[in-house]
């Protein structure tokens, strides 16, 4: 049964523990010659989820493509240590990460149908997953596994759509598929690309509300990139800004949104302000006191972050120093 | 301002055949006006048919029935020279503006194309003209000899904008133009465009799924679901106390920027159906929390939820069976609405049971 | 599934009907009149309108079609004005001839431009990667400017007579005349050797084969190669391979995702070069005394042979519409975007 991960420990539970801890990463782009990423750092502990905040071209999907080891070919790693559980990445070889992805981490990458095989069906390629780890086992037995994994990502009819090709679902159905692809093999660290990124509201609602639901329940850690600060603020626990290659601030969501310290960050926070001061309005909304008592437990003390570079604010609190 | 509407649509209908015996309603028997130097904000989801009405209102699209008028003028009985003509007074902005564009084009040249074609002007003059809505659109001069794949996104849109108003056009059409646009980017144009409605009294038609965008800019909401305008209103109202479930699931799916605070949803079950062949009544019943039987059976009754207007419209508007029950009594509508909703936390809750159940099971 | 086939099929009698009336029209816009060329410079008024008459040529212009679309269909091409043979006999030597050497030529460079394609797509961007891909554009350019010709004369010089290890360029079977050729089932002499057992013989068909065949897929092995390497690089680079791999998906299952999107627009270049081959490779079969269909054209062009011109047109118009046939039914195998959907989507 997919859903019986060893580590999954009930939701709400303290349960932590550091997953990943990444230190000085720093990406170089051979073509452009330009760092795409500068001495990024983060810790993330179980079942934590970082949003990596950022406009387009700051540099935060290579930050993931640089943490699960898959760079383009014109892109280099300058520097950096990539621990995961405290094994070395940097020291496992191609073929040790292709085992690693899909089985400890693995991507959701955004797009929907367009980032399925156009010529499998959407159940070929979630079983495609499972068997490149676990060869063994039987055809009809991993098909069965990728029907109940369409069941457990909230997807509709999952024996239909385990037939249906990529073409003949909606954008919302597909993104799902993509969703499914990455947690099929249960990895404890998810790397999640803007992935709502063109979904219309309200599935997109739908889709990370579920999906946020499965992460507590599976203590799975998540990083997520986004530019959206609705869904930093609904669906994260720590936030690192990012902008040009270089992480400007790293806090706790609630300190995050409470005490801005960079001016990058507090120029995105305030059409985010301005928006919420808006929506305060709305009388028919009933905007419900969010029970933040477990936020508590994501606050990394020891993040590793060159002391030069960034001052310590609050605990868990990181602001880059301002050229200016 | 007179009476008058600058743009008034009559119960516009455009249909699409898409394959033997596929019919596919994209604008089902819309009327909307909208008053100079309005902004008349629409929205909806992928498959709305927002972007259809856009071109059907400037007659980029032909509809198959209703009535366009602007100015007074019947469009859809323009022909030929007088329909050109009008052409310079109403202008398309799209997502993507470099698919406007010739890429071989100067900038210069692309802002002033649609002046030679609608004007005779004396060289001076085309430069004159260049320079005043460069500086509308806040553009720097220095793009005017670049190519416009060489300047960036946001500077690329002020192009297009700048192209829309060189001809002095008192109608705008914005389909999703800061669609592609980074939060900070995107604030610039909608400054941009406030600006230069205060400026010129354009008329707007914000096309966008942007909802904070919308909110922004526009005076009044449109909201469209399935080919249908679903409820229309004065922009703050509709925002605050929604009438439609649809707007009431729509708005209240925007995450709120604040981690302390989380949003009573109404959720809608499933996903959009296709739009081919759509069963009569009302388009959101098969997803609709709070549906009846007789939502099915016809198209729902028009609710006004706000006095009339001056052309016979109310100002505030809905369709919705369940709703027209409570037309006096709005309060109780609302709590109806709000017992069918939850809010993340207790939604997380629920899932998670739900899978623990399954885990065990 | 059957119904595609079907529809597919029922497609071709309006394509022949087509491409026999343009084959037929062509012959009539053609300058130069059958007859006097039939009877020669020693001909008489009255034995003009004679033969005239007998051809059928004083008949209105669709009258004339209609003969020649009802004896056609009876599979007869008519006699050729210079060697008096019936065309359909000729065809039925020379077709197979030039089938088998440009197929073969065509496995050649399929072979060849997808293995070496595939594998410089993916060849890293340092070291070997750099130089096999900058060997392959250079290679791309000879290839382009190289007539195929000059190729074949190349091979010639080298392997027949300088080093004497491969036998001349006289034909499928060289050393016997053409009367003594083996009359078989299939009339490729290798294949009808074969066929009669005799090895000795097969074995000198196979190696007069050798160096047409190279000469093919030296010229035209870059077509099939550059597009190879062009859609395997797009693949490669894709949001859905670039996501499977994220996910972390086997080798070898990658490489089955890049092949089969990657297959489409290789079998359509491939198919377009087949159909090319079947006229193109004409100087080849010159080189060699091959004795295949575009030596035959040539010469009945020359000789304004309007019966045999008819008849090869409608073979080459026949085997390119064959080969899209063969196209089309891979694209809907292994395209089920043209498949009619069997899912509902919502």
């Amino acid at each position: 049964m997919v859903t019986e991960t060893p580590d999954a420990t009930p939701a709400g539970s303290t349960a932590s523990g550091e997953i990943l801890r990444v230190s000085d990463l720093t990406l170089h782009h051979l073509v452009e010659d330009r760092l795409v990423i500068d001495g990024a750092f983060m810790s993330v502990d179980s079942g934590e989820v970082l949003g990596v905040m950022g406009e387009s071209g700051s540099g935060k999907s290579a930050l993931l493509f640089g943490i699960i080891r898959l760079l383009l070919r014109e892109v280099e790693q300058r520097s950096g240590r990539i621990a995961y559980r405290g094994e070395d990445l940097m020291a496992k070889s191609n073929r040790q990460m292709e085992q690693l992805r899909g089985l400890e981490m693995a991507m959701i990458v955004p797009g929907g149908k367009f980032s399925l095989n156009p010529v499998e069906t959407a159940g070929s390629q979630i079983v495609d997953v499972l068997r490149s780890h676990f060869p063994d086992r039987s055809k009809k037995d991993l098909a069965d596994e990728a029907i109940e994994i369409l069941r457990i990502i909230g997807i509709p009819d999952p024996d239909i759509r385990f037939r249906a090709y990529p073409h003949e679902l909606s954008g919302g159905m597909a993104q799902r598929i993509l969703i499914a692809k990455a947690m099929a093999c249960s990895p404890q660290l998810l790397l999640g690309d803007e992935f709502t990124v063109g979904l219309d509201v309200t599935i997109q609602a739908q889709v990370m509300d579920h999906f946020h639901a499965l992460l507590r329940e599976r203590n799975t850690s998540l990083i997520l990139t986004t530019s959206d600060l609705g869904i930093a603020a609904t669906y994260c626990d720590t936030i690192a800004v990012i902008r040009r290659g270089q992480i400007v601030e790293y806090a706790p969501v609630l300190d995050f949104f409470a005490n801005p310290q960079h001016s990058y960050s507090r120029l995105l926070l305030s059409a985010a302000r301005e928006a919420r001061a808006q929506q305060k309005m709305d009388e028919a909304r009933v905007d419900v006191e969010r029970d933040t008592s477990q936020d508590r437990r994501f606050v990394h003390e020891d993040l590793p972050a060159p002391p030069d570079l960034y001052t310590l604010v609050a605990p868990g609190h990181l602001v880059r120093l301002e050229d200016e | 301002m007179t009476d008058e509407p600058l743009l008034q649509i009559r119960n516009l209908t455009k249909t699409f055949t898409v394959g033997k015996g596929q019919e596919l309603v994209a604008v089902s028997n819309v009327s909307l006006d909208l008053r100079e130097g309005e902004t008349l904000g629409l929205v909806g989801e992928s498959g709305s048919g927002k972007t259809t009405l856009g071109r059907v209102v400037l007659r980029l699209t032909e509809p198959d029935t209703g009535t366009v008028r602007f100015e007074g003028i019947d469009l859809l009985a323009l022909a030929g020279e007088p329909m050109r003509r009008m052409r310079s007074k109403m202008q398309i902005v799209y997502q993507d503006p470099m698919l406007g564009f010739n890429p071989r084009m100067r900038v210069r040249d692309i802002i002033s194309e649609p002046l030679r074609l609608h004007e005779t002007l004396s060289r001076t003059e085309l430069q004159k003209r260049v320079m005043e809505v460069l500086e509308l659109a806040d553009l720097d001069p220095r793009v005017l000899s670049e190519r416009p794949g060489a300047i960036r996104k946001a500077e690329q849109q002020q192009v297009a904008i700048a192209r829309a108003i060189a001809t002095g056009p008192r109608f705008i059409v914005l389909d999703e133009p800061t669609g592609l646009l980074d939060l900070s980017v995107s604030i610039h144009i909608i400054g941009i465009l406030r600006r230069l409605q205060e400026e010129q009294k354009i008329a707007y038609i914000f096309i966008s799924h942007d909802l904070s965008a919308v909110r922004a800019i526009s005076h009044r909401l449109a909201i469209m679901y399935l080919g249908q305008l679903v409820e229309t209103g004065p922009i703050e109202d509709v925002f605050a106390r929604p009438t439609h479930p649809y707007s009431e699931a729509l708005l209240s799916s925007v995450l709120l920027p604040d981690p302390k605070t989380t949003r009573q949803r109404l959720r809608l079950s499933g996903e959009i159906p296709s739009p081919i062949n759509l069963p009569p009544g009302c388009p959101l019943a098969p997803r609709c929390p709070l549906v009846e039987e007789r939502c099915t059976g016809g198209p729902p009754p028009l609710v006004a939820i706000r006095g009339n207007g001056e052309s016979g419209q109310p100002s505030w508007w809905s369709t919705c069976f369940p709703l027209s029950d409570n037309e006096e009594n709005l309060d109780n509508w609302y709590a109806i609405m709000q017992e069918h909703e939850s809010t993340e936390t207790e939604e997380l809750r629920a899932a998670i049971a739900a899978a623990r159940t399954e885990n065990e099971g | 599934m059957r119904k595609f086939l079907l529809r597919r099929f029922a497609f071709l009698i309006p394509q022949l009907f087509v491409v026999s009336f343009l084959a037929f029209l062509l012959i009539k816009l053609l300058p130069g009149d059958p007859v006097l060329i039939i009877l020669g410079p020693l001909r008489t008024q009255e034995g003009v309108i004679r033969e005239t008459k007998r051809l059928g040529l004083d008949k209105p212009f669709f009258v004339q079609y209609g003969r020649y679309v009802e004896r056609t269909v009876q599979g007869d091409f008519g006699n050729s004005i210079v060697t008096k043979q019936p065309v359909i006999e000729e065809l039925g030597r020379r077709v197979p001839a030039t089938l088998w050497l440009i197929t073969l030529g065509l496995v050649a460079c399929v072979v060849i431009g997808i293995g070496v394609g595939y594998v410089a797509a993916l060849a890293p961007p340092t070291g070997w990667g750099t130089w096999l891909n900058k060997s392959i554009i250079g290679y791309g350019f000879l290839a382009g400017a190289l007539p195929d010709f000059w190729v074949g004369l190349i091979l010639v010089f080298i392997f027949f007579a300088t080093l004497g290890i491969l036998p001349a360029p006289i034909g499928q079977l060289p050393g016997y005349i053409p009367s003594l050729l083996p009359d078989g089932p299939t009339n490729i002499d290798l294949l009808d050797t074969l066929i009669k057992g005799d090895f000795g013989q097969a074995g000198t068909a196979f190696r007069a084969s050798i160096m047409p065949v190279v000469t093919l897929a030296i010229v035209y092995a870059p077509v099939v190669l550059k597009i190879t390497a062009v859609t395997t690089t797009e693949v490669f680079n894709s949001q859905y391979v670039t996501g499977a791999r994220a996910v972390g998906v086997r080798r070898r299952t990658i490489t089955r995702y890049i092949m089969r999107n990657a297959l489409l627009p290789i079998v359509t270049t491939s198919g377009v070069l087949y159909a090319f081959l079947l006229g193109g490779a004409v100087l080849v079969e010159t080189v060699f005394s091959w004795g295949g269909f575009g030596q035959y054209t040539v010469d009945a062009v020359n000789a304004l042979d309007f019966n045999v011109i008819q008849g090869m047109m409608l073979v080459a118009a026949v085997f390119t519409i064959v080969v899209y046939l063969l196209i089309d039914i891979i694209h809907y195998f292994v395209d089920p975007r043209i498949r009619v959907s069997t899912v509902g989507s919502s």
